[in-house]
């Protein structure tokens, strides 16, 4: 588990922004943080990475504590198991992209790793260039990879394709996920593009205002176009959500889990639990799982 | 001509240009990173040699080298040194005078680099010296060139700190814009003309060198990222 129960205060007077979020994630998934720019999201980061200290709270990952003020513990970035990937690359610029995975690994990493991290990202020819002659493509890529290298538990994604062009992003997209396979860092990224999260991620977190607002399945959050014909009558409803005027219902239809967006207005009471009239009309289907 | 002056200018410049590095670095790294509200201090007090008169400097460090002075006592009767008329003096009050010429350019250089360069060398787990030393300094050496070479360019041309705490002794402190001072008092212009003329092909050399190759230098970078 990742857990984190954090509070932070960042400038003052009208400028005055607080952060104040607490999660509980599953270790080994790729979450997305999803939300308006100033929302927080990259703070958040800034603080799990170390590179800023709460006021107050703590971070634990599969029970090592990170920080805990209460009890006075801080970590420094160095002593975090973290890989960080930044919107703007941040290779080092007078190193090659060979020197900087070597610069990044521990002294006793064999040399076969770091092929093997430079072939896992297509970057065996370009091994010995320096970042400038390289596409941002190609640069993000060498970023991934070097922060790879350490075998972090932790990897931050801060909106890190958000610069490139849709066909990079794309393929990008595919190294993410062929990486995270292979390695298993618990991976938390930043992003505005909901098809990205929706294709990448396991859990979305969205954050509005310095606050975790919820933690929920990307379908979940971003509802699909997908629409389905319901048969009239009654069913019953496992779970419900309200978001942003949307009622999100699973129930069962058949031999099926079905998720679907209501109109939240047209059912004010409605909880869990409760059985509802559907009357035979078509709805917007976030997801359908067969029960057992 | 006697050239005991010139090299011992350029001793004194090399000397102290060498200090300056090893203090300016450091306090301009502190200095680009500190969220510290006693910064501008620290930048106000490194920054007096440029808008000071160097005799004030000159005066005060005399003042303070004084063996009638608290520090100039206890380095006189504990540590055996005496800074007033001696070249270890005018080492220490070049470095205080030429400071701000380190330290700006540097200061500049590592402020103007990505923020998240550091910190990407952080998260790698390098400790802040191994950042300075294999991230940091190795992209600002055209700060760094012009740190060492207006360091060693303005110590060069000091005159009055050097007379103020130095004096005029020959082969310890009588450097080459003393000598000149020297030569024109006793009316000997041909010697002083020598002395002047070799300062002043010597420091537009050295700018010179400051611009051709910083210039090589961005225009190559330039390439690279095309």
């Amino acid at each position: 588990m990742l857990e984190f129960e954090l509070t932070k205060h960042f400038g003052k007077g009208k400028r005055r922004f607080s952060l104040d979020v607490k999660a509980a994630l599953p270790t080994g998934k790729i979450i997305g943080i999803f939300g308006p720019s100033g929302a927080g999201k990259s703070s958040l980061l800034r603080l799990l990475s170390g590179l800023e200290k709460a006021d107050n709270g703590f971070i634990k990952i599969k029970n090592e504590v990170w920080s805990d003020t209460n009890k006075k513990i801080f970590l420094k970035p160095q002593q975090r198991a973290v890989g960080y990937l930044f919107q703007s690359y941040s290779l080092f610029p007078n190193m090659t992209v060979m020197e900087n995975l070597t610069f990044a690994a521990e002294k006793d990493t064999p040399f076969s790793k770091l092929e093997q991290l430079l072939n896992a990202t297509q970057l065996t020819e370009k091994k010995d260039q320096y970042p400038a002659s390289l596409s941002g493509g190609e640069q993000q890529r060498a970023a991934l990879a070097r922060a790879l290298i350490r075998r972090p538990s932790l990897l931050l994604l801060d909106e890190p394709l958000a610069a490139l062009d849709e066909t990079i992003r794309t393929s990008l997209q595919s190294y993410i996920l062929s990486l995270h396979k292979r390695f298993r860092p618990t991976t938390l990224l930043v992003s505005h593009d909901r098809e990205e999260l929706a294709k990448l991620c396991d859990l979305v977190i969205e954050m509005e205002e310095g606050k975790i607002t919820q933690t929920v399945t990307p379908n979940l959050l971003f509802g699909d176009t997908q629409t389905i014909d319901l048969t009239s009558g009654s069913y019953r409803i496992l779970t419900l959500i309200r978001h942003k005027g949307q009622l999100i219902v699973e129930l069962v239809s058949g031999k099926q889990k079905i998720k679907l967006a209501l109109n939240s207005a047209s059912w004010p009471d409605l909880k869990s639990g409760d059985t509802i009239q559907l009357t035979g009309t078509t709805f917007n289907l976030l997801s359908t799982n067969t029960t057992s | 001509m006697n050239y005991a002056p010139i090299i011992l200018s350029f001793q004194l410049a090399l000397v102290t240009t060498f200090c300056l590095l090893i203090i300016g670095i450091p306090l301009a790294y502190w200095l680009s990173e500190t969220r510290s509200k006693a910064k501008p201090v620290f930048e106000a007090a490194i920054s007096l040699p440029l808008v000071l008169p160097p005799t004030v400097i000159g005066f005060y460090l005399l003042l303070v080298f004084s063996p009638n002075s608290a520090i100039g006592y206890f380095l006189k009767t504990y540590l055996d040194l005496e800074l007033i008329f001696s070249f270890t003096g005018l080492i220490i009050g070049s470095i205080i005078y030429s400071l701000p010429f380190m330290v700006h350019p540097i200061q500049s250089g590592l402020s103007n680099l990505p923020n998240n360069l550091a910190e990407a060398s952080y998260v790698l787990g390098k400790s802040r010296w191994t950042t300075l030393k294999s991230v940091l300094l190795p992209n600002i050496k055209p700060a760094l060139f012009t740190g060492i070479v207006l360091s060693f360019a303005h110590t060069l041309g000091e005159f009055g700190v050097v007379l103020m705490i130095g004096g005029n002794i020959p082969g310890q402190t009588r450097v080459a814009s003393i000598a000149i001072y020297d030569q024109v008092e006793a009316m000997n212009y041909a010697a002083a003309h020598h002395y002047a003329f070799v300062l002043l092909v010597l420091s537009f050399v050295i700018l010179l060198l400051v611009y051709v190759v910083n210039g090589h230098y961005f225009k190559n970078i330039g390439r690279a990222r095309i």
